[in-house]
């Protein structure tokens, strides 16, 4: 805002500008930035499907990014290591990628959207961690979906400190289900 | 319920090994710890944080019976080269058997490691072995994959005499280059032999391919690789040589994954000849 009025004050304002010598008012504009993110005194399935949202964003434009370049660089390397807490977690993103990079991508859209994963039960909340089965509707990324990937389960870690790629706050700690497509056997957030 | 069919390969890695430093092991995955898999855009698998990979039966075209019988690794799988993180989250390169390509992968992309990095940034180092595992140095698969992830492949020299081709006849591909290399070294555990053929594949540049082509391409008149051109301008020919191979080290044989060669004749020639009657 204070930027957008300066700008409306170019020199050549003269019919606008105070006259010289008079009182100008010292209180400045009260500008209100709004973190979508800031953890809320009571973490609500509203507040964690917009944290969703946000990694969702994130990782499509990471796919996006590695899809059109044929490449991980060390730049999509780093933002899709920020979306997770956990390094064995981010090696299965990077597998899943690679094994699809070497079929050209082909399980992919061309020019995939992202998944849209909402809350479908909450488990566990607490300001550091949160556990939650989801819903996660991969219809905008992938050609063809298997409806038995729909129900996951995610638990999502508070970072220590902000992370440039990742705007959230939070990381996922675990993404997916275990292999009979159940729910993990621990609590991911009972050892944070 | 689903089918245990496909299982990959873990790494572990220790000591360090003459000519590539040090070296992984690829072994049967820990089956009770892993807990965390999660679905990628194929409806067909699932990956696990014990760097397996699980057929999902009713998605696709599985074939085992149920019930957690483990082949491993599965028929046909081959191991790739794959960008990871260590534990400190550091990038890393580890090995992991993975299905086999179905088109042949990456396209044009010759010699691509299918590990998706520019392969001009710093040599990224080993992963190190998961914590509590040792490592094997002396396993035969992840030797010869790593023998073949490094030996130089003969490249294909395309020509196509004399240097320019005329329209609505036959051009002679000229190959110059080799469908059979063998190539064999020492080990720690043995003379390793590796017998590599390659077939080529040949995009003529105005919209035609052919292949794969099994013997070298020669000249007029024995040569098998030949096209006819219909337009006069110039075209840009790729002759790709799709290499396959197997292994043998220590009594034990296998599959290495495809590698490709490749070779270029830019702005060729097609020029086009008329007849002039002169009375």
């Amino acid at each position: 805002m204070g930027l957008l009025l300066l700008a409306a004050c170019s020199p050549g304002d003269e019919p606008n500008a105070q006259p010289r010598g008079a009182t100008v008012p010292t209180a400045a504009p009260t500008t209100t930035t709004t973190n979508p993110y800031a953890v809320p005194p009571v973490i609500d399935a509203a507040y964690v499907n917009r944290v969703l949202a946000g990694l969702d964003a994130v990782f499509g434009d990471v796919l996006r990014t590695v899809i059109a370049s044929r490449t991980i660089d060390s730049a999509a390397f780093e933002r899709l290591k920020g979306l997770y807490a956990d390094t064995a977690q981010f090696n299965i993103a990077l597998a899943i990628i690679q094994d699809e990079g070497r079929r050209d991508f082909a399980s992919y859209l061309p020019n995939p959207g992202e998944n849209r994963t909402t809350v479908a039960e909450l488990i566990t909340v607490a300001s550091s961690c949160v556990f939650m089965r989801v819903d996660r509707d991969s219809s905008a990324v992938a050609k063809q979906e298997n409806p038995r990937f729909r129900n996951q389960w995610i638990a999502l870690k508070r970072l220590d400190s902000p992370s440039l790629h990742n705007p959230t706050g939070w990381a996922y700690l675990y993404e997916g289900f275990d292999r009979n497509l159940q729910a993990p056997a621990k609590n991911p957030c009972m050892s944070v | 319920m689903y089918v245990r069919l496909a299982l990959i390969g873990a790494l572990a890695f220790g000591a360090a090994y003459p000519a590539y430093g040090t070296m992984q092991q690829v072994g049967p995955p820990p089956f009770d710890s892993p807990d965390g898999c999660r679905s990628g855009p194929n409806p067909r698998f699932i990956y696990c944080d014990d760097g397996t990979i699980v057929e999902i039966p009713g998605s696709g075209s599985e074939s085992s019976s149920s019930g957690g019988s483990l082949i491993w690794p599965p028929p046909g799988w081959v191991l790739y080269p794959r960008l990871g993180a260590a534990p400190d989250g550091s990038p890393c390169i580890s090995f992991a058997y993975g299905p086999p390509l179905d088109d042949g992968g990456l396209g044009g992309n010759p010699r691509d490691p299918n590990v998706l990095i520019p392969r001009s940034e710093v040599p990224i180092p080993d992963c190190p072995p998961p914590e509590g595992q040792s490592g094997d140095t002396n396993d035969a698969a992840l030797i010869a994959a790593r023998y073949w992830e490094e030996i130089p492949l003969p490249e294909p020299r395309p020509y196509i005499a004399p240097g320019w081709a005329i329209t609505g006849k036959l051009a002679y591909l000229e190959t110059n280059g080799q469908t059979r290399y063998v190539y064999s070294n020492s080990t720690p555990v043995g003379p390793l032999e590796i017998v590599a053929t390659g077939a080529y594949y040949v995009d003529w540049g105005d919209g035609e391919t052919t292949g794969p082509h099994s013997r070298e391409g020669r000249p007029w008149p024995e040569g098998e690789i030949t096209h006819d051109y219909i337009w006069a301008r110039t075209y840009d020919i790729v002759v790709e040589e799709r290499w396959t191979a197997t292994w043998s080290l220590g009594g034990r044989s296998g599959t290495l994954r495809e590698l490709r060669t490749t070779g270029r004749i830019d702005d060729f020639l097609a020029r086009e000849i008329q007849a002039v009657v002169r009375s």
